[in-house]
């Protein structure tokens, strides 16, 4: 893929879909600094695997399952910067602000902050069924059954309605 | 509190324009993967050099030292040519389950070949010094002189901080790993 092209095709990618990338990094980053460590290295993925992208799955379910993979490999992780992607250039203005999904007194925050108290495998499922995804689709983005998946919802939610109630 | 779903579509989904999504690029990246990937293949890289470097001057080299390093060479090949193999399995666009399984067998073989590597370079590097001391004494009479001693110490202090290496930057992430996939199939 031409250089140009692929550019084009990964803004294109990546306006289509930065919100929920966003989303779900948040719902592994407890500080501003991590989320957008993580949305960073989201990206940078997404730029390394555009070229795989052959349509065989849906471009959602395939950023749903990079982003998801990318933030639960690096939980717990010190973070060693490496590498950045060479083709693109550098630029010095400040990076994405976060705020939104950091503002101590919004109720955002505070669901976060009840999702964040989720096993990270729940957390997925959850923020998947929030996305109003189906059990199938959640069911091939996680890698487990649909029975499964369905016994983990009721849970879930179950679980999460409690921690708010507790908390909140 | 409002419910759950209705606060979650509140959320707004903030698209980024160019400068924004270049400026999160231009930060480096800190994918461990592409760091172990590119150490193993350096390594390998310095093995081959190695390689041929003693196979041009083992004529001026003792002939158990040629030996040696060619073992250790061949051995600490094999060790990264399984672990990368293990490497380009791993694609992040498989499914979570699929992805974290073969995450953590990069991290085993990984951990595993480090360690392995430790021990074979330690055994070249005392066998080394034992075969290049003039006195050429017995072996057991080598490992309880002041210089085999010493030497024997030398290397597991270097291990141990080798292991606490390890210990703090991978086994950890193995464990959490696990963890993290025994939760998946826990359904109480």
């Amino acid at each position: 893929m031409a250089l140009q092209r692929k550019k084009e095709c990964f803004f294109n990618f990546i306006n289509e879909h930065s919100g929920i990338i966003r989303k779900l990094c948040r719902g592994y980053s407890n500080t501003t600094e991590d989320f957008e460590d993580n949305v960073q290295e989201v990206y940078y993925q997404l730029w390394k695997s555009i070229d795989n992208f052959k349509g065989e799955s849906k471009s959602g379910t395939w950023v749903y399952k990079l982003t998801l993979n990318v933030c639960l490999y690096n939980l717990n992780k010190r973070k060693k910067r490496v590498d950045r992607p060479a083709e693109i250039e550098v630029n010095p203005k400040k990076p994405i602000e976060p705020s939104e999904l950091f503002d101590l007194d919004s109720p955002v925050n505070t669901l976060y902050k009840s999702i964040t108290l989720l096993n990270p495998v729940d957390r997925a499922i959850i923020m998947l069924y929030l996305e109003k995804k189906n059990h199938n689709e959640i069911a091939e983005i996680v890698g487990l059954s649909v029975a499964n998946i369905g016994v983990k919802i009721y849970r879930i939610k179950k679980q999460l309605k409690e921690i708010v109630d507790e908390r909140y | 509190m409002k419910d759950i779903e209705e606060l979650w579509n509140e959320i707004p989904k903030k698209s980024l324009n160019e400068n924004e999504i270049n400026a999160t690029l231009s930060r480096k990246s800190f994918s461990e993967v592409d760091s172990i990937k590119r150490l193993l293949e350096i390594e390998l890289y310095s093995y081959w050099i190695i390689f041929i470097v003693i196979f041009y001057i083992q004529e001026i080299v003792a002939k158990e030292i040629t030996y040696l390093i060619y073992v250790t060479v061949f051995l600490c090949t094999l060790l990264n040519i399984i672990t990368l193999r293990k490497i380009k399995k791993l694609q992040l666009l498989d499914d979570v389950k699929s992805f974290l399984k073969n995450a953590l067998r990069v991290l085993n073989a990984f951990v595993t070949g480090f360690l392995l590597t430790i021990q074979i370079v330690g055994v070249f590097v005392i066998a080394a010094v034992k075969i290049l001391n003039p006195d050429s004494k017995p072996w057991t009479e080598w490992f309880l002189s002041d210089q085999g001693i010493s030497t024997i110490i030398l290397f597991l202090i270097i291990e141990v901080f080798l292991l606490y290496y390890a210990y703090k930057f991978y086994v950890k992430r193995i464990y959490s790993l696990k963890k993290i996939l025994r939760e998946m199939d826990n359904l109480i």
